[in-house]
């Protein structure tokens, strides 16, 4: 929002030597954000009046003429301009060398140097109201026009501009959202009100409505009074259509809005003002009676600015002969607004329920400075001090007109609000001393009003435009009397603490420690991904949506189903990076979301959501990379000191290879996760060009610590230890496990080395090679007992299992 | 032969400092101790002489023996000293090999930086689930009714649940963290100090600034007596943390439905110090985080009294920091997934 502070000067003197960088910082720091501020004299800097002397024509150009330029210097500036209204005598404005201007009115503005023009030399340049973004404060009937202020008061040769147009200012830019809690504070006089309170000036009273002896009744009918809790109408007779006297058009203007007519002005310039919107009909079109009510379903109209609406009963809106004449609170209805052949008008200023406002405005996306004002909550006193201020200025400025009708349909203002404080409350709260008379001189100049009670507490009743939704409890006093007295003037106060115990061990310390051994361990990456994946991921994966939760509204129709697996998620990460590497690792711990399976157990019945942790081992070779994911799992249970996993086929994953896969079971059997490699039909439908994947995920309320005394020392061999390794041919159907079972007792130590087939072998066999490592607790093994060990070992092979040395 | 003896001994010791090798200096070492060496063909002509001659050349020649002996140790050592293992001379520009890349996501990395320092201050770390309900996320918090963060433009509902007229059963990804502490202060009571970090959700179009899922960290403390005053203490914790050195910062007015005072907190601009810069766009400050006293309705949702019971809170948004910290200038980026990104951070 713009304010002017010239406009907030009117209501309070503000120190003079205030700079306008320590009003910026009061108000930043104890109100509202000041996002910048800016003289707007400043956008006219080397732009000076000039009278033509002399107009001549251009040697070489026809559209062009040489002007002698009077600018209050020694001599003459010669100006080649275009323009199509230039005559001697003529008061110009100039550009001179090192003004900016924009370009015909387009463009950024550029800085005007002396130059030549078709041959001619040109030392400076005759401004349209566009080039000067004046276009419409001095509307111009065409581009040719250039600005003539012949007839301006005070314009005269040499003279700035800024100084003949009256044109400094501190305009000063808002942050609105630092205004949304405060109604008051959208319109000059609740800024002026504001400032005053931390200055310490005087505010001065707006006028006063003076409602004359014997008006007319003007019919106005509330259909609830939930929508509008106030409506008034007056009814002015002796209005005409009258163009705005300079100053308003210029005000108007320098916060970036037209003019419309002195009359529309009028009622803008006292919205600006107060805050307070309001709007003006034609009673011609009007008549003797207003109805404020829902509007009919499909009921159409016709607002200002041409904008066509088919409306609902949800929508607000005045109506007039049982028509819809304005949209309530918004916009006001083209037909009956008043035009110029306006000369009696009827004077709305209400106040409307701010939900209905807020949802009308977004359901059409017509948002107005009306609405915009509406949607805060505004206090009825408000409807007063509006009305008080219209009169003033009709009087002033139509002081022939007549106020003839009026109608109020509530001019009861609701009871004010009061709250009950302590001082030694509120010095608690703000860690500071405080007595009843700082206070009393921190919250009168806002407006409070202070009533001491006996006991020592006292009531604060709070102004009408305060009592909207802001302020309602002794925690608003708090914040009120901090910002007064000034956050900057609080400094740190230590807290004091009780130490009972130690900060518990959580279940988010035990994601970090996974996380942490996801990432340093074993170098994997962590990834994020959303909570949704793009469904075709879902899809190929095999994981039905049936069971997912959906998003009302998802970020795009592929995106509606939220997570049940991680897997298609980390999918899409892997395609993703698939074209920058040939090799990576990446895991995530995140949540899925699944329907409840039974009865909500709480009023909220919120979805199932667990965490997961899943990872993807992106290779070249198949057999090391499940290995490898394999590998990670069984690391974790021993460097986490976790209950132990088990590994076995139960249930298959949808998307693993049919071979290759693995369920993850906990101690009392449950499956807590699975790993395998992708399938070679996910792999093609979702693109991979090359590369494979093993994959794992698991429930991280599947993974039990163990307690830290449950690992146990075991001693180190005393006497050397002796490998041997074997090279067998076994049978494809023997697995290692087998192989463990039976030597696990014959060995110190067992190991897998690696499997291999090649041509040589016999159909149904394989090539294993394996290493043992023998001890003997009480001495050293000999050649003869090493021997006799091997071939105990292959003994045991090949009649349990038909595995026998490989010696070819 | 006591001449030939001193002879020997003086040009073998010359010999042996002239080895460059190990392989040179057992060759010389043989050529003069060796079976068939010369010292040894010298003592083997000493049975030729008297033997009052032979003892005194015996001793001598022994004498001679030990020195080279010694001579030849002390120059084996030398050379194993400054034996190179390389044949050649390596580069030593080449490069490190490094252990096993992969590493956190640099907004886990400043979560887990966070812990650590309200850990330090006894602070619990408290961590909720994404789905919440509006009475968690909006109620509770003192959101007015009409609040525009309610309409679906800003949040994500879930379907089935939109329409709901509870606000306990209309589901949404959470859209901010605040809905959880109370969910905290109604399981554990006051007095209470918890870090909350986790993921919210926007429902909004995205842009360098603007992402659908991005990260927040809460700060709440509850005591009977605690000053806004003593809210500093957590917002330097936050912020000398990610920075790493004391962070200049101010408090000023702002309102937010759930805090009673409310404030906007500023830091010193880290790029100019305060100075002015397009930063900072030329006020020195840069808005940081919003903070404040619960508002009493707070309190009341969570089942404390606020007469009673005050605190302060604050809630930082993560991937602005690690912005603000890395020069990252892309908000989108951190659930881009891209591993050209993350792996920045390892």
């Amino acid at each position: 929002m713009l304010v002017s502070l010239k406009w907030i000067k009117q209501y309070t003197d503000l120190p003079e030597e205030l700079s306008m960088q320590q009003l910026a910082y009061d108000l930043t720091m104890r109100t509202v954000e000041v996002e910048g501020w800016e003289d707007p004299a400043d956008s006219f800097k080397g732009v000076i009046i000039g009278e033509i002397k002399e107009v001549s024509a251009h040697p070489n150009a026809d559209k062009l003429r040489v002007c002698q330029v009077d600018v209050g210097k020694e001599r003459d500036l010669q100006i080649v301009c275009g323009g199509t209204n230039l005559y001697p005598g003529e008061l110009v404005v100039v550009s001179a060398p090192g003004a900016m201007v924009r370009w015909h009115g387009e463009g950024e503005p550029v800085e005007i140097k002396p130059s030549k023009l078709r041959g001619v030399l040109s030392e400076g340049m005759i401004c349209a109201s566009d080039e000067l973004d004046l276009g419409t404060l001095f509307p111009a009937e065409d581009s040719g026009i250039i600005m003539d202020l012949t007839d301006f008061h005070g314009a005269a040769a040499g003279k700035d501009l800024a100084d003949v147009l009256d044109y400094h200012d501190m305009i000063i830019d808002i942050d609105n959202k630092s205004l949304t809690n405060r109604p008051d504070l959208w319109g000059h006089y609740g800024m002026a009100r504001e400032l005053a309170a931390i200055y310490g000036t005087d505010l001065k009273p707006l006028p006063a409505f003076d409602k004359p002896e014997g008006l007319d009744e003007y019919e106005i009918e509330v259909e609830d009074q939930a929508d509008c809790p106030r409506f008034t109408a007056t009814v002015w007779h002796g209005l005409y259509a009258k163009e705005s006297p300079y100053e308003l058009r210029k005000l108007l203007h320098q916060l970036g809005h037209s003019s419309h007519g002195l009359i529309v002005d009028l009622s803008n310039y006292v919205m600006f003002a107060t805050g307070q919107p309001n709007h003006t009909y034609d009673l011609a079109k009007v008549g003797e009676r207003i109805e404020v009510r829902r509007a009919r379903e499909g009921e159409k109209l016709e607002l200002l600015d041409d904008i066509n609406l088919e409306l609902t009963s949800r929508d607000l809106v005045i109506a007039s002969h049982d028509e819809a004449i304005g949209l309530a609170g918004i916009k006001g209805g083209k037909d009956d607004s008043i035009s110029d052949s306006s000369s009696d008008i009827v004077l709305e200023i209400a106040s409307f329920n701010p939900q209905k406002v807020r949802k009308t405005a977004r359901t059409y996306d017509v948002h107005t400075d009306a609405s915009a004002r509406f949607e805060k909550g505004l206090d009825q006193a408000r409807i007063d001090q509006a009305l008080g201020y219209f009169q003033a200025l009709i009087h002033r400025y139509f002081p022939e007109a007549k106020l003839v009708a009026m109608g109020d349909t509530n001019p009861q203002l609701p009871e004010k609000v009061v709250i009950s404080c302590s001082t030694e409350h509120l010095e608690k709260k703000l860690g500071r001393e405080l007595n009843f008379a700082e206070v009393e001189s921190l919250l009168e100049p806002l407006g409070y009003e202070l009533q001491h009670l006996a006991d020592g507490t006292f009531l604060v009743g709070v102004p009408s435009w305060r009592a909207t939704g802001d302020v309602e409890g002794e925690a608003d006093i708090v914040e009120e009397l901090a910002r007064m007295i000034g956050y900057e003037n609080f400094s740190f106060l230590p807290v004091n603490t009780q130490l009972t115990k130690a900060v518990e061990f959580t279940a988010a310390d035990f994601d970090r420690q996974i996380r942490e051994f996801l990432a340093y361990q074993c170098g994997l990456q962590e990834v994020y991904v959303y909570p949704w994946v793009d469904i075709n991921y879902q899809q190929v994966c095999g994981l039905p949506n049936e069971d997912s939760i959906a998003l009302a509204d998802p970020p795009s129709p592929e995106e509606k189903f939220l997570n049940i697996s991680l897997v298609p998620a980390l999918l899409r990460v892997a395609k993703q990076n698939e074209g920058y590497s040939n090799q990576f690792g990446i895991f995530n711990s995140g949540l899925i979301f699944k329907e409840l399976e039974t009865e909500p157990t709480d009023k909220e019945g919120l979805p199932k959501q667990e965490r997961l942790v899943a990872g993807l081992l992106f290779g070249q070779d198949p057999v090391a990379l499940f290995r490898e994911a394999k590998g990670i799992l069984e690391l974790m249970i021993r460097a986490l000191n976790l209950e132990n996993i088990s590994f076995e086929q139960a249930e298959k994953p949808a998307w693993s290879d049919p071979q290759v896969w693995l369920n993850l079971k906990d101690e009392s059997g449950e499956i807590i996760g699975q790993l395998g490699l992708l399938s070679a039909y996910a792999r093609q439908n979702l693109g991979f060009k090359r590369g494979q994947m093993a994959i794992f995920e698991f429930e991280l309320k599947g993974l039990k610590k163990r307690l830290p005394d449950s690992q146990k020392y075991e001693p180190i061999p005393q006497f050397p230890v002796v490998d041997l390794d074997f090279t067998v041919l076994c049978p494809e159907k023997v697995s290692w496990a087998e192989i463990e079972r039976f030597l696990a007792k014959k060995v110190y130590r067992l190991e897998f080395v690696g499997e291999w087939r090649d041509q040589q072998l016999p159909e149904g066999y394989k090539s294993l090679t394996f290493r043992v490592y023998l001890s003997k607790p009480d001495g050293t093994l000999d050649a003869e007992e090493i021997e006799a060990k091997r071939k105990s070992i292959l003994n045991t092979l090949e009649h349990a299992l038909n595995v026998t040395i490989r010696d070819f | 032969m006591k001449e030939q003896l001193q002879a020997l001994e003086s040009q073998t010791l010359a010999q042996i400092a002239d080895c460059a090798s190990d392989s040179e200096l057992n060759e010389l070492k043989q050529t003069i101790l060796g079976r068939k060496g010369e010292l040894t063909q010298i003592l083997k002509g000493l049975g030729k002489l008297e033997p009052e001659q032979r003892k005194i050349m015996g001793q001598a020649s022994n004498e001679t023996k030990n020195r080279l002996n010694q001579a030849f140790d002390a120059k084996e050592t030398e050379l194993l000293q400054n034996k190179h293992i390389l044949p050649y001379d390596l580069d030593l520009t080449q490069p490190g090999i490094m252990p096993g890349t992969g590493g956190l996501h640099p907004i886990t990395k400043l979560i887990y930086e966070l812990n650590d320092a309200f850990r330090s201050l006894n602070f619990t770390i408290f961590e909720e689930n994404e789905i919440s309900s509006e009475q968690y996320a909006f109620d509770n918090l003192n959101f007015p009714e009409d609040h525009p963060a309610r309409e679906s433009m800003d949040t994500y509902w879930l379907e089935g649940t939109e329409d709901e007229q509870d606000p306990a059963k209309r589901h949404c990804l959470r859209p901010h963290l605040t809905g959880a502490s109370v969910r905290y202060l109604q399981e554990h009571g006051a007095p209470c100090r918890f870090v909350y970090p986790g993921r919210v959700f926007r429902n909004e179009s995205t842009d360098p600034s603007h992402e659908r899922a991005f990260y927040q960290y809460e700060a709440l403390i509850i005591e009977e007596n605690f000053p806004f005053a003593s809210g500093q203490l957590l917002i330097s914790t936050i912020l000398n943390q990610v920075f790493g050195r004391e962070i200049k910062t101010r408090m000023r007015a702002g309102f937010f439905p759930f805090v009673e005072p409310g404030f906007e907190i500023d830091m010193q601009c880290i790029q100019c110090g305060g100075k002015g810069c397009s930063l900072c766009k030329h006020v020195g400050w840069l808005e940081v985080m919003p903070g404040g006293t619960p508002h009493p309705n707070v309190l009341k949702a969570a089942g404390l009294d606020p007469e009673r019971w005050t605190g302060f809170y604050i809630d930082i948004g993560l991937e602005r920091l690690a912005m603000m910290r890395y020069g990252i200038p892309d908000v989108r980026l951190f659930h881009s997934a891209d591993l050209r990104f993350l792996e920045q951070f390892d």
